[in-house]
């Protein structure tokens, strides 16, 4: 049995014994093969004719630009034109299109985004950033997709690492990290109207004007109002989960001398709408549908500054303030402020020593007070002031004429709530020639606890109650004893590029999770009159998650481009054999898909007209009763004159409507997600 | 309401209770960091390094110089020329293009200095904060082709400009002062241009 399986491994000292080994072999490797001249990966690049390099990506997943092929893990970039194309309106929409990735719509704020498993309306395993502001949220250990939205033509590229990223991104990125990355305000010069609407989308618009600032940089202004009507649930009847978002901003880039660069971003926004959580009235007599009026507003500052000393020397810092408010009217409400100091200094010396390493001061502190509507829950105490130090080194070494590349990195994290997080990677990247390359990855992440692991207080249920006229209620208490959930990770990847016409990109990975969220029923007691029956957290859960990504991209013809991409996973979870009594795996309040299928399909039929569509399988939640679906979505986009294109979308076209996931955290009220038709005009000045 | 108000305090196990090893636990990591420089350093100096961004520029710069014609004073030369003035690490990626082929021609590369004399060259690459006011026009009476990764250079009366557009590297066209240099270029360039300056 897989279950019972120990990876030797997981010992330091092993893997300490295995890698003084390989480092002392690459060591003699190294100084036999010195002498041979020509570098591999360069060589790659100068037989490449221009169209070739011309899809030369470059990426910054472990932040520095590289190119996607010298990377020893598994990233997918979803560049601006893939989102023009995508039809997507939404962030979560748009990370449909990527391999590996699952995206449930739960209803029309609310998402469940994951990779690589643990799917749920707070995927607590997956790290999201926006321009290096961090996106996830400490109270549930999540985002909160509902208040995360910008003008989606201006995002330059969404980088997704899959697998853990927690050495270069930090504390959380235990599955995957997902970097969106919006454009230099320099590649937005001039003015952009847009407007859209359709059968759920009620109405988007959206301006935006970009600008010379003299010689030293450019700006751009942005604002954005979007409406979505409300879907349905599972019983036809309406879900009242309309939702309204409007959001302004700015960025402007600036060259201060010819070593210095600074950039300053800032956005206010506004978001509402309602949804519906199941609760209980203060006497637990009664199990409550609760509406809750949304509302949502916040506002950011991120400053980057970026000095280059000398030819080998770039030193860069990042500032960023940010300020979310959120309410549940009939339930409780959050607000959360944050402010982050981060530096980053790379010094590159030789083939063996492109070293990068940085600090990350951050504080944030929050305050939740206790509802005066229906009971849900609470935390305790209701203001929270938390501090994280952070530092990583990273070096990247090439060995054999740059045909083998071997990445070290640690990340060193001290939170208020676990204290130090150490999380080391090791990975290596072989290039076979002929535009083949082979990587392996060994890494170690943790999820660290979370505001809810260890400060909530949550009504679960009513349980029969023993004695007369006491109610029992089964309640969820946070406490001290949670630590964090931790992750080893091994994974296998090769990415062959066969001509310029197609490439297979293949990965498998096998996580070995250790201290997953569990819950422990306590010892029943009496308190202010209620017989309290605790459900107590602790890090008794074990997993295994085993599976195995495919990305195909053909191009048959240069106006056709498809793309297809399989998924598979595997899941186990258990219990410590200690502590199987009474206990239960938060795990199974959530669920990922076995298999998902994706195909897409981006034609260009003539140089006006374009017509794309996607077809998607996912199967069954089998843990949530969500049925497998089928899906095809289609685009038709046309530019009648140069700076004016027109598009059609129609989504969801196989059904009327269809479930996409069931949250049994928050217990939000599931809707299911219509078939819906939307028209687009944009204009370029 | 109040049982939860006073929840945690009964609930509330030790925060404090807690050893760790953390030497045991940072001693893996810091074993593979230490040795990784260990191993740098004493193997020391070797090439400098090149980022793959730079690498990426100059075999655009090669692919570049496949895609031109000279006019007649320099067509008919063995070698072929190209002038450098860019930061250091610029300079090792495109000087490792000294003595491949290109177009039946041997690449000499030659860093530039600020005396350097222009006449000779085929082709120039200037990076950012490497412009002189007069080298537009030097570059036009000599029949050079410029290239270079400055922002808005085809403006500046640059030939191609290199830039970074979704997350690819992207180049622009001055054809204009292509055409007054008397160079020609081939149609599959222009196609494959982003803007082109006519």
């Amino acid at each position: 049995m897989l279950s019972n399986f120990r990876f030797p491994c997981l010992t330091p000292f092993f893997m300490c014994k295995i890698s003084l080994f390989v480092l002392t072999a690459l060591f003699m490797l190294q100084t036999q093969v010195r002498a041979s001249g020509k570098c591999g990966e360069f060589e790659g690049l100068l037989s490449m004719g221009l169209e070739d390099l011309m899809n030369v990506k470059v990426t910054t997943a472990f932040k520095k630009p590289q190119s996607v092929k010298n990377i020893p893990a598994a990233v997918y970039i979803i560049t601006s034109e893939d989102i023009r194309r995508s039809g997507a309106e939404s962030i979560p929409e748009l990370l449909r299109v990527v391999p590996g990735v699952n995206v449930a719509k739960i209803d029309n704020g609310n998402w469940a985004v994951s990779i690589r498993g643990f799917n749920g309306l707070f995927s607590a395993k997956l790290l999201v950033l926006m321009d290096g502001r961090i996106l996830y949220d400490p109270l549930f250990s999540g985002v909160w997709w509902d208040a995360q939205d910008t003008v989606l033509e201006d995002i330059d590229r969404i980088e997704v690492i899959r697998g853990p990223g927690a050495s270069s991104w930090g504390t959380n990125a235990v599955n995957g990290v997902i970097n969106i990355i919006t454009k230099d305000s320099h590649d937005t010069i001039g003015g952009l109207v847009s407007g859209s609407a359709g059968n759920q989308n009620r109405g988007t618009l959206l301006a935006r004007y970009g600008f010379k600032v003299g010689d030293i940089g450019t700006a751009r202004f942005y604002a954005k109002t979007s409406k979505r009507h409300q879907q349905r649930q599972h019983d036809g009847s309406t879900a009242w989960d309309d939702w309204f978002m409007d959001r302004a901003g700015f960025r402007t880039d600036l060259k201060l001398g010819k070593k210095n660069k600074a950039s300053l971003k800032g956005e206010i926004y506004t978001a509402r709408g309602t949804n519906k959580l199941i609760g209980f009235n203060h006497g637990f007599t009664r199990r409550l549908i609760i509406k809750n009026n949304v509302p949502i507003s916040g506002g950011f500052i991120v400053t980057d500054l970026d000095h280059q000393f000398s030819k080998n020397l770039n030193l860069s810092f990042k500032f960023y303030y940010d300020h979310t408010e959120r309410k549940y009217s009939n339930f409780t409400s959050e607000t959360r402020d944050t402010i982050d100091f981060e530096f980053q200094n790379r010094y590159v010396r030789n083939d063996l020593l492109d070293f990068l390493w940085g600090g990350i001061y951050r504080h944030t502190w929050d305050n939740i007070p206790i509802s005066h509507g229906a009971v849900i829950g609470a935390f305790n105490p209701k203001t929270r002031k938390d501090d994280l130090f952070s530092f990583f080194f990273q070096n990247e070494a090439k060995f054999l004429s740059e045909r083998l590349r071997i990445l070290t990195g640690v990340r060193l994290d001290h939170n208020n709530y676990s204290g130090l997080e150490v999380q080391p990677t090791f990975r290596v990247l072989y290039s076979l020639g002929g535009n083949q390359e082979l990587w392996a990855a060994v890494s170690k992440a943790v999820r660290s606890p979370s505001r809810y692991n260890r400060d909530a207080i949550w009504v679960l249920g009513r349980a029969p109650s023993p004695i007369p006229n006491v109610v029992s209620v089964i309640s969820y208490i946070g406490n001290d004893d949670f630590d964090s959930e931790k992750l080893w990770a091994y994974e296998l990847g090769y990415r062959w590029r066969v001509n310029r016409r197609l490439t297979l990109d293949v990965t498998g990975f096998a996580n070995f999770y250790r201290g997953l969220f569990s819950g422990t029923v306590g010892q029943p007691y009496l308190h202010h009159g209620f017989r309290i029956i605790p459900a107590l957290p602790g890090n008794y859960g074990r997993g295994e998650n085993l599976g195995l990504e495919f990305t195909g991209n053909v191009k048959p013809f240069d106006w056709w481009r498809l793309e297809l991409s399989y998924s598979y996973l595997d899941t186990h979870y258990w219990i410590d054999s200690d502590h199987r009594e009474n206990t239960g795996i938060s795990v199974f309040l959530m669920d990922s898909p076995h298999h998902q299928i994706s195909l897409r399909s981006n034609m260009d039929i003539t140089p006006r007209l374009e017509f794309d569509a996607r077809f998607r399988y996912v199967a069954n939640l089998s843990r949530l009763g969500i049925p497998s679906y089928t899906e095809l979505d289609i685009r038709l986009g046309y530019k009648p004159i140069k700076n004016v294109e027109l598009s059609l979308d129609a989504e969801n076209l196989l059904d009327p409507y269809h479930p996409e996931y069931k949250d049994k955290f928050l217990r939000l009220l599931n809707t299911e997600v219509p078939r819906s038709f939307s028209g687009k005009i944009t204009w370029h000045f | 309401m109040a049982f939860l108000k006073n929840f945690t305090q009964i609930a509330s196990p030790l925060l404090a209770a807690r050893a760790r090893a953390y030497g045991s636990r940072l001693f893996f990591p810091m074993c593979i960091l230490a040795f990784s420089i260990l191993i740098n350093y004493s193997l020391g100096l070797s090439k400098p390094v090149v980022s793959s961004v730079r690498e990426l520029k100059t075999a655009f710069l090669y692919q570049f110089t496949k895609y031109v014609t000279w006019p007649k004073v320099k067509k008919n030369r063995k070698k072929l020329y190209i002038g450098i003035a860019a930061d250091p690490e610029m300079m090792d990626a495109v000087l490792r293009l000294d003595g491949r082929l290109s177009q039946g021609k041997t690449i000499v590369v030659v860093p530039l200095e600020e005396s350097s004399d222009l006449e000779n060259l085929d082709v120039l690459y200037l990076g950012e904060g490497y412009f002189a006011d007069d080298i537009v026009d030097k570059a036009i009476k000599n029949h050079i082709l410029t290239v270079s990764d400055a922002e808005g250079a085809p403006k500046k009366g640059i030939i191609i400009g290199l830039y970074m557009k979704e997350s690819r590297l992207r180049f622009d066209i001055n054809l204009k002062v292509a055409n007054k240099s008397d160079l020609r270029l081939s149609s599959r360039l222009l196609k494959l241009a982003g803007n082109l300056i006519k």
